[in-house]
């Protein structure tokens, strides 16, 4: 299947799509509707890509390409809006400050102490002892 | 389709921006507007081409010497349907009729063969009009670098 491709470049002029150029290389054709668009002499630019197939002996057209007056001065807008953004005074920024020491909650100890475990402790290993012992003595 | 450097595309595009230069107002300029001082270098790059009154018969006026070299004869005053083939300047103006029936510059590049020589080119073609309605003349231009061999 052979098939050519080409770009046309039109710019929107008294209502109307008027062809400029054609260009078979697709940069150019972009670098092409930059630089028309540049000149602000028309309302819209945009690029068709054709596609013709020889063997068909029929051609495909899609724009691949369109930027209008509206784009730009979204554009525009989107860039004074950015420009226009208030800065912060630095002058007016309050100084950290440190945040407040929280205390860890005090935990209520639920359950026997230390102290009562081990005496608890003691009591069974000396128990223990004197078990061994009375077994021995039998 | 052959990739093409910064310097094949810049031709190209001087010469588009002259022609819409010298253009103006109209729809395309003249034969008298494009001017050999307004060009430099690039002149020797470029070509002229009288369509005359039918434009049945395109002659040459003006071909640069870096697009068909002095020592190969003179082309100037010859039909364009007669110039040798292959050759960079039979594929510059390989695409006359599709500027001839669409009124505006075309631009192609591709491979082509010239004095023994494979190259990779980039041409383009502008119609020109003394009255603004038929297009009465061509100027194009084209420049290339040899693909390298291997």
């Amino acid at each position: 299947m052979s098939q050519v491709v080409s770009y046309e470049v039109d710019t929107y002029q008294n209502n109307r799509w008027v062809l400029e150029c054609v260009l078979d290389d697709k940069d150019m054709a972009l670098s092409t509707a930059k630089r028309l668009y540049d000149t602000k002499r028309f309302a819209a630019v945009r690029i068709v890509q054709e596609t013709y197939d020889e063997d068909e002996n029929s051609s495909r057209e899609r724009v691949i390409f369109e930027t209008t007056i509206a784009d730009r001065e979204n554009r525009a807008a989107k860039q004074t809006q950015v420009n226009t953004t208030p800065k912060v005074d630095r002058s007016e920024r309050h100084p950290l400050r440190k945040r407040p020491r929280v205390e860890a909650p005090v935990v209520e100890k639920k359950g026997p102490s230390l102290w009562l475990l081990l005496l608890l402790l003691g009591v069974i290993v000396a128990g223990g002892f004197g078990l061994l012992l009375f077994l021995q003595s039998l | 389709m052959a990739e093409y450097t910064g310097i094949e595309r810049r031709l190209v595009f001087r010469l588009l921006d002259y022609w819409e230069r010298q253009k103006q107002e109209r729809s395309m300029p003249s034969l008298a507007d494009i001017k050999e001082e307004d060009l430099g270098d690039d002149w020797d790059w470029c070509f002229l081409i009288s369509l005359g009154d039918e434009g049945e018969n395109p002659v040459f006026i003006h071909v640069g010497s870096l697009i068909w070299p002095a020592e190969r004869g003179i082309l100037k005053g010859t039909g364009v349907l007669e110039c040798p083939e292959p050759s960079l300047i039979k594929q510059a103006t390989a695409f006359m009729p599709r500027v001839l029936k669409l009124g505006v510059p075309v631009s192609i590049g591709g491979e082509c063969e010239d004095g023994g020589d494979k190259l990779l080119y980039r041409s383009t073609l502008m119609p020109l009009s003394s009255d603004d309605v038929f297009v009465d003349g061509l100027f194009g231009g084209a420049n290339c670098r040899k693909v390298a061999n291997g």
